[in-house]
């Protein structure tokens, strides 16, 4: 079963997203901010990372950031999600794997979920 | 390491696309209709049609391609239900359920609370792909929540549902239209409010947006009715339809069809397009102006007569009898006659059935029998000349010159309802008609009160009835020194 860790300091979205994971099969952790996530990260080994951007304490840039630093994690895929103009996360780009502009389809999301942790193709 | 990928992004956001209700006065007040995603509250007492509403909006919805869920919290049975609403046009029977599909969260309420019915709502939907889904019975969830923190919990929830699922959501709670709004009820998209009241001795139904996010609205109170097709809904004339008139009297004249009285005017008749009142005491040959004027129908000029009184057979009947063969233009289509109930129906249902058969007849000549029908509703008291305005425009606006009848108790013709609702000022022309006593005969007299962008004759003349109906007499005689009386 994939663990995913959920970064959302909305409750609601957190509580539903939780709901819509483990519909999928996952084993879903929630964290309330970057900082949160980053003191579970090694208890949970998550094999996805979806995470809002805007949030207290730490920011979902910052905490990609660690996460990328950090040997045992440093190749989990991360989605960033923010309501705000992409270009706010720009900055952060080299540190996530996908942007999902809010609010988004649980559609979409899954399709760029799906893409990053299909096992990749022997050529 | 690749560069990141962006999730596409629709031209249109999701939040802003539009779920058409499929009731046409509905969409007209909201723009285009609900909007995608949005989560909406429909409240009103029982009886008020929340669920007819709201299973008229689903079937609509599946017709269109989309698939609905209806989830009650209630303990009733959902095939009760369906028995009622299977009495509708709207209903389809073969839709069931493979398109809307009925689901009671009533035990997953009671075993574990507004969370399971949450996760219910998730998986159930999720899996068939619902995308505008009907939660009847709030009330009942705020009654099961242990706090209000709870319930707004609950609200947030799905709200958050349907944006992520692209899913819009009808919340029903039956309270009364008027009960102020809950906290957790101002967290919502929008909210509906339908009543349903005793105006005298019938129910008048009507439907308010108090609240719509991301749209304007037509405010206020709109009627609405229930019948074999379900829910009808009027949006409010005089806000629903402001848009400018751009036609102008053009100096075109359409004939009255009355000897002698298209020369009472500069025009030579009723200016095309424009709008005629023609004020007088009963007697005093009102229906009969408009029966000549109709009688004038070709297939060029095709007319409607809108009429409150005589039935259509009736009118036909007095019609012959002056030589104007209705019966052979309505057999020719040149000619429709549509009777309405007197006092039966509102203000705008009155206006929205004249509106459209205006606009099926495609009529150039209309003749409103009379004016009383509309002042006999209980709200043109409040509304009537802002009404009149706005429906006067709409008649313009679509090319037909309009002839209606204002009964005055009036013997002199100076109408009181023409001052008491400012008619004079909405009709482009008035025609006066008044009575006059002369020993042992009573006269009929007719003088042009105003014709708008036209001089005209001001003199009183005489109307005379012959065989073939009214005629101006040319000389007014003693009619003038009567006038003085």
């Amino acid at each position: 079963m994939a663990k995913v860790l959920v970064v959302e300091d909305e409750h609601s979205h957190a509580e539903v997203l939780t709901m819509l994971f483990i519909l999928e099969g996952f084993e879903v952790t929630v964290a309330a901010n970057g900082k949160d996530a980053l003191d579970q990260l090694n208890r949970v080994r998550p094999d996805l990372i979806v995470s809002d951007y805007m949030m207290p304490l730490m920011n979902g840039g910052e905490m990609a950031k660690m996460v990328r630093a950090a040997p045992l994690h440093a190749t989990v895929p991360i989605v960033m999600t923010s309501a705000t103009d992409p270009q706010q996360v720009e900055q952060y780009s080299e540190h996530y794997d996908a942007f999902v502009r809010k609010p988004y389809l649980w559609d979409d999301l899954f399709a760029i979920i799906k893409r990053l942790l299909a096992p990749p193709l022997d050529v | 390491m690749l560069a990141p990928f962006t999730s596409h992004v629709p031209e249109v956001p999701v939040a802003l696309q539009r779920l058409p209700t499929g009731i046409a006065g509905v969409d007209e007040i909201l723009q285009g209709g609900l909007l995608k995603a949005g989560v909406y509250l429909l409240k009103g007492a029982p009886g008020a049609g929340k669920t007819v509403l709201a299973n008229q909006i689903c079937f609509h919805h599946v017709a269109a391609g989309g698939k609905a869920g209806y989830v009650t919290m209630l303990a009733e049975q959902h095939a009760r239900m369906l028995e009622h609403m299977a009495e509708f046009s709207f209903y389809r029977a073969e839709a069931v359920p493979s398109s809307v599909y009925y689901v009671s969260a009533f035990t997953a309420l009671r075993e574990r609370g507004l969370s399971g019915v949450t996760e219910l709502l998730a998986a159930e939907m999720r899996s068939r792909k619902v995308d505008l889904l009907v939660l009847d019975g709030l009330l009942t969830a705020a009654e099961s929540a242990s706090s209000l923190k709870d319930l707004k919990l609950f609200v947030s929830e799905l709200q958050v549902y349907s944006a992520l699922m692209g899913c819009t959501v009808l919340l029903l709670q039956s309270v009364a239209a008027e009960d102020p709004l809950s906290p957790e009820q101002t967290m919502v998209d929008g909210v509906f409010r339908l009543r349903h009241e005793l105006a005298g001795s019938r129910v008048e139904r009507s439907l308010q947006v108090v609240k719509f996010r991301g749209s304007a609205t037509i405010d206020g109170l709109h009627a609405m009715q229930i019948n074999g097709d379900g829910i009808t809904v009027f949006p409010r004339l005089e806000a629903a339809r402001v848009a400018e008139v751009e036609h102008v009297i053009n100096g075109v004249a359409i004939s009255t069809g009355v000897p002698g009285f298209d020369s009472l005017n500069q025009a030579g008749g009723y200016p095309a397009a424009s709008v005629t009142a023609l004020s007088g005491p009963s007697g005093s040959g009102k229906t009969l102006l408009g029966l000549h004027f109709v009688g004038q129908a070709t297939s060029h000029e095709p007319a409607l007569l809108f009429g409150f009184y005589e039935s259509p057979a009736v009118l036909v009947k007095i019609a012959a009898s002056f030589a104007l063969d209705l019966e052979a233009l309505c057999k020719q289509k040149t000619l429709k006659i549509i009777w309405q109930p007197y006092g039966l129906l509102g203000l705008d249902d009155l206006a929205y059935r004249l509106l459209s058969a205006v606009e099926k007849t495609r009529c150039k000549r209309l003749f409103i029998d009379g004016l009383g029908g509309f002042l006999s509703v209980r709200a043109f008291e409040e509304r009537g000349t802002p009404f009149l305005a706005a429906l006067s425009n709409e008649l313009r606006r679509l090319g037909t010159t309009t002839l209606f009848a204002v009964e005055s108790d009036d013997p002199t013709g100076f109408a009181v309802p023409l001052a008491a609702h400012g008619i004079t000022a909405m009709a482009d022309n008035v025609v006066r008609l008044r009575l006059q006593d002369q020993k042992e005969l009573t006269r009929r007299l007719v003088s042009m009160g105003k014709v708008r962008g036209s001089r005209l004759d001001l003199s009183m003349r005489e109307l005379t009835l012959s065989d073939t109906g009214l005629l101006v007499v040319p000389d007014v005689g003693g009619a003038a020194d009567l006038s003085q009386r």
